[in-house]
C-alpha cells in the first residue's frame, strides 16, 4: 500500500500530471464531492425561462436538477427527484408547468418546490406528514450573472461574484456587447463521449496548441471561418494572441488585446450591409463606455469556467457557443451545448446564427468530432497500469515570464501558444481535491502499488 | 476494509479455488500490476513485420502497444500513446510507417520511438523540451524466441529464456520442425468473450477433460479432424496420452511421447501425395537430429504459455494456432488469434492451412464457439454473492503421482486426463499475486472516503 | 397509389445512394443532390407530447447545410488531418419502410419519399455506434434517375451516441 498525495499526481511546477487522475474511479468519486458538490456550476440561461412556470433540466455532477421559475417570478433549482421514493419528478427536457405530480405515488410539487398534495394524506399518514419538510430538495445556492444561472450545493460557498473573480471582467464584454442581452436559441445538442470530463475542459481552458493539427482539415476549407480572427487564417496578418488564466481555475485562450477583433468584425460587417456596420459600431461604443481595454478585447475567444462550462464567442456577428461537459463516470461524459445570440442583433445575424453554430464546434460540425476522437483515445490511454505510471506533459511555456504591459487587463497573461492556463486549472483542481485548504489529503492507491 | 489472501482463495493442496478470483475487480486490478506488468507477454511474430517500418499493434494487459521495426531493422515495442497528452499515436492495426504524427497536437515519432518533431518547439517550449526523454514509452524488455516476440514491462525481470524454462524444449519441436521458419498468415481473428481470461488460459493449459463433452458434437463429424492424433478419434487405437506441466505455470496437454504422432502423420501424408510424404520425412529428420525424444513428441498438442498465450500444434500438415486471451476487465476478454505455417511447407499444405484454421479452433470454427459458451457462463457463475462463497473443484488426479519412465522429457508428466497442469498454473498465479515470494499481501478495497 | 415500377426505381436509387456512403464515395454522392438542396437534421427533445419532440426551425438543429457546405464537409474528409474519419469508420446503412408519394408543391414530377434508416458505425478497434431515425426526401426526376432536392433526417435519439462524422 502506498499513500498518494494529489500533489504528487499533479506536479504543475514540473509541468507533469499523472494519467491516473483521468481514470481512477476513487478520484472520480472524490471529484463528485470536492468539485461538483462545492463549485458553482452552470445550470441554464435566464432567457430559456422567461415566464412563470418555465422549466428546464440539467445535471450538477451526476445529480439531475430541475431549474424552474415560480409563479412569483423567481428562479429556483431542485434535485429532480421525489422526496418519497426518489422517482424523477420531471421527465421532460423543458417546458412550462404549474406543478409536477410524481409518476410513482403522486406526490405533487408546486413550481416553488413546495409539496402540495400527498395521496392518502389523511388515511395513510393520518395528517401527520410535515409537508413543509418534504418539498423538493433545493440547490443550496443559486445566482445568475448576466443571465447565466449558476448553482452550488455548498451552502457555505463563496458568492458567485467571488467565484468568478477576474473572469467577470471578461464576461462583461460578452454581456455588455449584447445590446438586448444574451439570448439562448431554443434547443440543445447532446451527445456522448467516452472520455474524462477534464480532457474536454482543459481543451477549452487553454489548448490552442491542438488547433493547427487536430483541426487542420477545417482550416483548409475555403469557407468563412469559425473564428473570424483565427490565427490559422490570419497568420499572415501577424496578429498578436494571448492566453489568459484567472484565479479560480478559469482560463481563455486566443485573445487579441489591441483592438484587432473589432477591426475584423468591421471588415466582415461591411460585406453584410449598413445595418450590420451600424450594429458593430454600437456594440463597440457600449464596450468603450465600459472601458477602453475591454473594447480592445471586443470578444472572448474560447475558454472554460471552472470546472466544466466552456464558452466561445469570437465576434459580435456570430453565435456564442455554450458547452457543458457533464461527467458520467471517470471515462464518460455527456456534452450538452447551446448557441446564443444578442437578442437585439440584426435579423440577418440571427438568421445565420443557428446554422453557423451547427457547422463548427457542434455535434455534426467540422471541428467538434475531431475533438471527440482525441478525448476518447486520450482517456483510453489512462486505463492501463503502465499508462497510469506515466505523466502527461504540460511543460509548454513552463517557467516563462508572464506577458506584461497590459496593466488594465486582469489575469495571468501568457504568450500564445502556452499551457499555463492548463497548469493553473489543474493546480486549482488539486487544491479543491485536497479539501480546499491545501491540507495533505491521503489518497490510497487502490490496494497494490505498481511495482514499476 | 477487506483483506484478500491468495492462500485462502487458492488452496491447491485441497484442489479448491474460490470463484472470487474470476470476478473481483480488486483482484483484477492487482493482476494487471502483478501478472501482466511483470510477465513476458506475447506481442507478435517477426514474420508479421519483415521490413523496416512495418508495425503491428497489440495489448499488454490493458495497455495498448505498438510493435514497430525501425529503419535499422530492429524490432521495438512502445506504449501506443503520445507522451504529451496520451492520444493513441497509431490507430490502425498494422502497416508500414516511417513515422507517426499524433493526431491531437502533432508530436511526431520516428520508428525507433524517438520524438522527432514538436510543433511550436521554439516559440512554445523555447527549445527547452528535452526531446530525448519524451520519446514513445518503450516496453522495458523485448526478446524473441524462434520468431515469437515477447515483451515485459518489468526491467528487472528474468530473461525470456529463463521465463520459458523447460517449455523451450517443446517450442523447439515446433520451431525446428518448420523448415523455413514459422510464418504467420496475415490477418487475425478477433472476438469478444464475456469471460475471465484465466478460464480461457486454464482451458488450454491442461483441460483435456472437457473435450469429449464440450466438443462431442465435432468428433462425430465425417471430416478430417482438427487433431489427426486426437484422443477421441484414436481412442480405439489405445494411444497413450499425457499432460505435462512446465516451469513458471506453463503447461500442455494431450502429448504422445512414444512416436505415434509421426505415424499418424505419415498416414495422412500418403493421401496428399509424394511431395508431402517427403516433407514429413524431412521434418522428422530435423527433429531426430535435435533429439530422439523430441522426434517422438513430433508436435505440441495444445497448451498455454503463462499467463495468456495459447498454442496448438498437432501436425506438420496443419496450421499452428496462436491464441491471445487479452483481459478487458474481470469479466471480459478479447480473443486475438492467428494461424501460422512453415514458410517452406509444400504448397498443398499451405493452401489448406488458412481454411483449416478457420474451421477448427477459430471464431467460426466447430470448436471455438463451444468454448465461448463455457467461458461466459462459468464467469457468470462467479458474479453472485453466494456463488462467490463457493469454490471450483480442481481435484482431478489430486494426490496422483507423476508419470515416470520418460527421463529425456522435461516437465511434470501426469496421466491423461488430469488437472495437475491447472493446479500448477494457479500456483504460479498465486505466487505472483502475493508478490512473487509467497508473502501475504493485503488487498484493500478503495478507501477514499466521500466527503459529506 | 405508387406504381410498382416507380416504387422499385426509388428503392434502387436509395439503395445505391447509401452504398455510396458506406463505400466512402462522397463526391459521387454529392452529385445526387440538386444545387439548391437542403440537408437538415433537427434535434430531438423529451417533451410531454409526441409532436413537440421533433424540434423545428426555431430550434438549434444538428445539421442545416446547403450544397456548398456539404461540399466543404466532403472536402474536409479528404484532408489528411481529418483524423475523426482517418482511419475511416466502417459503415452499414439499412433503408426500409420506403413510402413514395407525389410531392405537394415543388416542381412537376417531384416525389416525397420517406424511409426508415439505421446506420451502424464501427471504428478503430471497438467503438460501435448505432444511429436510428427516418428520412424525408424530396426527389426530383433527372434523366433516368433522381436528384435529391431536400433531405431531412430525424434521428430518434435525443442524446446522440457520439458526435457525427458521417452522412445520413
Amino acid at each position: 500500500m502506498s499513500d498518494v498525495n494529489l500533489q504528487d499526481l499533479v506536479r504543475t511546477d514540473e509541468g507533469l500530471i499523472s494519467r491516473r487522475i483521468f481514470f481512477d474511479p476513487d478520484i472520480y468519486r472524490a471529484e463528485l464531492e470536492n468539485i461538483f458538490a462545492k463549485c458553482w456550476l452552470y445550470l441554464a440561461h435566464e432567457s430559456q425561462l422567461p415566464n412563470p412556470g418555465d422549466y428546464t433540466t440539467n445535471y450538477m455532477g451526476e445529480d439531475p436538477v430541475l431549474i424552474w421559475r415560480g409563479m412569483d417570478g423567481e428562479i429556483r433549482a431542485f434535485l429532480n427527484s421525489c422526496r418519497h421514493r426518489g422517482m424523477r419528478v420531471c421527465r421532460t427536457d423543458s417546458g412550462n408547468a404549474r406543478q409536477f405530480a410524481c409518476p410513482f405515488h403522486g406526490w405533487t410539487y408546486g413550481n416553488n418546490g413546495e409539496l402540495k398534495t400527498v395521496p392518502n394524506f389523511e388515511d395513510g399518514y393520518f395528517g401527520d406528514l410535515e409537508k413543509e419538510n418534504w418539498g423538493l430538495h433545493e440547490v443550496s445556492r443559486l445566482t445568475s450573472y448576466g443571465g447565466f444561472i449558476f448553482g452550488n450545493w455548498d451552502a457555505d460557498a463563496e458568492s458567485l461574484d467571488g467565484y468568478l473573480g477576474d473572469l467577470r471582467w471578461y464576461l462583461d464584454i460578452l454581456i455588455t456587447r449584447s445590446l438586448g442581452g444574451v439570448e439562448v436559441i431554443p434547443g440543445q445538442q447532446r451527445y456522448s463521449v467516452a472520455g474524462n470530463w477534464k480532457i474536454a475542459a482543459e481543451n477549452f481552458v487553454g489548448d490552442s496548441y491542438h488547433l493547427a493539427h487536430s483541426h487542420g482539415s477545417a482550416y483548409a476549407l475555403p469557407i468563412r471561418q469559425l473564428n473570424p480572427a483565427n490565427p490559422m487564417v490570419f497568420r499572415d496578418r501577424k496578429l498578436e494572441y494571448y492566453d489568459i488564466a484567472m484565479e479560480g481555475g478559469h482560463g481563455f485562450t486566443q485573445f487579441t488585446l489591441s483592438g484587432e477583433r473589432v477591426e475584423v468584425d468591421r471588415m466582415l460587417a461591411e460585406e453584410m450591409g449598413p445595418e450590420v456596420v451600424e450594429y458593430v459600431e454600437e456594440c463597440h461604443a457600449r464596450l468603450v463606455k465600459l472601458s477602453e481595454a475591454q473594447a480592445k478585447v471586443h470578444a472572448l475567444p474560447f475558454g472554460n469556467v471552472f470546472p466544466n462550462f466552456s464558452i466561445n464567442d469570437f465576434s459580435a456577428l456570430r453565435p456564442v457557443g455554450l458547452y457543458l461537459w457533464t461527467p458520467k463516470g471517470p471515462g464518460n461524459l455527456e456534452v450538452w451545448q447551446w448557441a446564443a445570440t444578442d437578442r437585439d442583433a440584426p435579423q440577418v445575424i440571427k438568421d445565420m446564427a443557428r446554422i453557423d453554430f451547427t457547422r463548427f464546434q457542434s455535434t455534426s460540425g467540422i471541428v467538434g468530432p475531431d475533438d471527440t476522437e482525441n478525448f476518447e483515445q486520450v482517456t483510453q490511454s489512462t486505463a492501463g497500469v503502465i499508462g497510469q505510471r506515466l505523466d502527461f506533459n504540460y511543460q509548454m511555456t513552463l517557467e516563462r515570464e508572464l506577458v506584461e504591459g497590459f496593466d488594465d487587463v486582469p489575469g495571468y497573461i501568457s504568450t500564445y501558444v502556452s499551457e499555463e492556463n492548463q497548469r493553473l486549472f489543474y493546480q486549482h483542481w488539486a487544491n479543491l481535491m485536497d479539501g480546499g485548504r491545501g491540507a495533505r489529503q491521503v489518497y490510497d492507491k487502490p490496494r497494490l502499488a505498481a511495482q514499476g | 476494509m477487506l483483506d484478500i489472501r491468495m492462500d485462502e482463495l487458492i488452496r491447491l493442496d485441497e484442489g479448491l479455488i474460490s470463484r472470487r478470483i474470476f470476478f473481483d475487480p480488486e483482484i483484477y486490478r492487482a493482476e494487471l500490476d502483478h501478472v501482466f506488468a511483470r510477465c513476458w507477454l506475447y506481442l507478435g511474430h517477426e514474420s508479421e513485420i519483415p521490413n523496416p517500418g512495418d508495425y503491428t499493434t497489440n495489448y499488454m494487459g490493458e495497455d495498448p502497444v505498438l510493435i514497430w521495426r525501425g529503419m535499422d531493422g530492429e524490432i521495438r515495442a512502445f506504449l501506443n500513446s503520445c507522451r504529451h497528452r496520451g492520444m493513441r499515436v497509431c490507430r490502425t492495426d498494422s502497416g508500414n510507417a516511417h513515422q507517426f504524427a499524433c493526431p491531437f497536437h502533432g508530436w511526431t515519432y520516428g520508428n525507433s520511438g524517438e520524438l522527432k518533431t514538436v510543433p511550436n518547439f521554439d516559440d512554445g517550449y523555447f527549445g527547452d523540451l528535452d526531446k530525448d526523454s519524451w520519446g514513445l514509452h518503450p516496453v522495458s524488455r523485448l526478446a524473441s524466441y524462434g520468431g515469437f516476440i515477447f515483451g515485459n514491462w518489468d526491467a528487472g525481470a528474468e530473461s525470456l529464456d529463463d521465463y520459458l524454462g523447460n517449455l523451450r524444449w517443446y517450442l523447439d519441436i515446433m520451431i525446428e520442425r518448420s523448415i523455413g521458419g514459422i510464418e504467420v498468415i496475415p490477418g487475425q481473428q478477433r472476438y469478444s468473450v464475456d469471460g475471465n481470461w484465466k478460464i480461457a488460459s486454464e482451458n488450454f493449459v491442461g483441460d483435456s477433460y472437457h473435450l469429449t463433452h464440450s466438443h462431442g458434437s465435432c468428433y462425430g463429424l465425417p471430416v478430417r479432424m482438427l487433431n489427426p492424433a486426437n484422443a477421441i478419434t484414436y481412442g480405439r487405437n489405445k494411444l497413450t496420452y499425457y499432460d505435462i506441466a512446465l516451469d513458471n505455470g506453463h503447461g500442455f496437454t494431450q502429448f504422445i511421447l512414444t512416436g505415434e504422432r509421426i505415424e499418424v502423420e505419415r498416414a495422412l501424408a500418403k493421401e496428399m501425395g509424394p511431395e508431402v510424404v517427403e516433407y514429413v520425412e524431412e521434418c522428422y529428420a530435423r527433429l531426430v537430429s535435435l533429439s530422439q525424444a523430441q522426434a517422438d513428441v513430433y508436435a505440441l498438442p495444445f497448451g498455454n504459455v503463462f499467463p495468456n498465450f495459447s498454442i496448438n500444434d498437432f501436425s506438420a500438415l496443419r496450421p499452428i494456432g496462436l491464441y491471445l486471451w487479452t483481459p478487458k476487465g474481470p469479466g471480459r476478454i478479447e480473443v486475438w488469434q492467428w494461424g501460422a505455417t512453415d514458410r517452406d511447407a509444400p504448397q498443398a499444405v499451405k493452401d489448406v492451412a488458412r481454411i483449416d484454421f478457420a474451421r477448427g479452433q477459430a471464431t467460426a470454427g466447430i470448436f471455438g464457439p463451444d468454448d465461448t459458451e463455457n467461458f461466459e457462463q462459468v464467469t457468470q457463475s462467479t458474479a453472485g454473492a453466494v456463488g462467490q462463497r463457493l469454490d471450483f473443484n480442481y481435484q482431478l488426479t489430486l494426490g496422483g503421482k507423476a508419470v515416470e519412465g520418460f527421463e529425456d522429457v522435461p516437465g511434470h508428466i501426469s496421466n491423461y486426463i488430469s488437472e495437475e497442469n491447472q493446479r500448477r498454473f494457479y500456483r504460479r498465479y498465486a505466487n505472483l499475486m502475493d508478490g512473487g515470494e509467497g508473502a501475504h499481501q493485503t488487498y484493500e478495497k478503495p478507501r477514499l472516503a466521500a466527503h459529506g | 397509389m405508387t406504381s410498382p415500377d416507380l416504387q422499385h426505381k426509388v428503392e434502387q436509387f436509395l439503395f445505391r445512394e447509401v452504398r455510396m456512403l458506406a463505400e466512402g464515395r462522397f463526391e459521387e454522392w454529392l452529385d445526387l443532390f440538386t444545387e439548391d438542396t437542403r440537408y437538415l437534421m433537427p434535434i430531438r427533445e423529451t417533451t410531454a407530447t409526441r409532436e413537440d419532440s421533433e424540434r423545428g426551425e426555431e430550434f438549434l438543429p444538428h445539421v442545416d447545410d446547403d450544397k456548398d457546405f456539404m461540399r466543404a464537409r466532403v472536402q474536409r474528409l479528404r484532408h489528411h488531418l481529418a483524423h475523426a474519419e482517418q482511419p475511416p469508420s466502417r459503415l452499414r446503412y439499412f433503408v426500409s419502410n420506403i413510402e413514395v408519394e407525389d410531392a405537394e408543391g415543388g416542381e412537376k414530377g417531384d416525389l416525397d419519399v420517406r424511409c426508415n434508416l439505421l446506420v451502424y458505425q464501427s471504428r478503430l478497434e471497438r467503438t460501435e455506434k448505432i444511429f436510428v431515425g427516418r428520412r424525408e426526401d424530396r426527389l426530383r426526376p433527372e434523366k433516368d434517375s433522381f436528384l435529391i432536392a431536400s433531405r431531412t433526417v430525424v434521428l430518434d435519439q435525443s442524446l446522440l451516441p457520439r458526435s457525427i462524422t458521417i452522412f445520413f
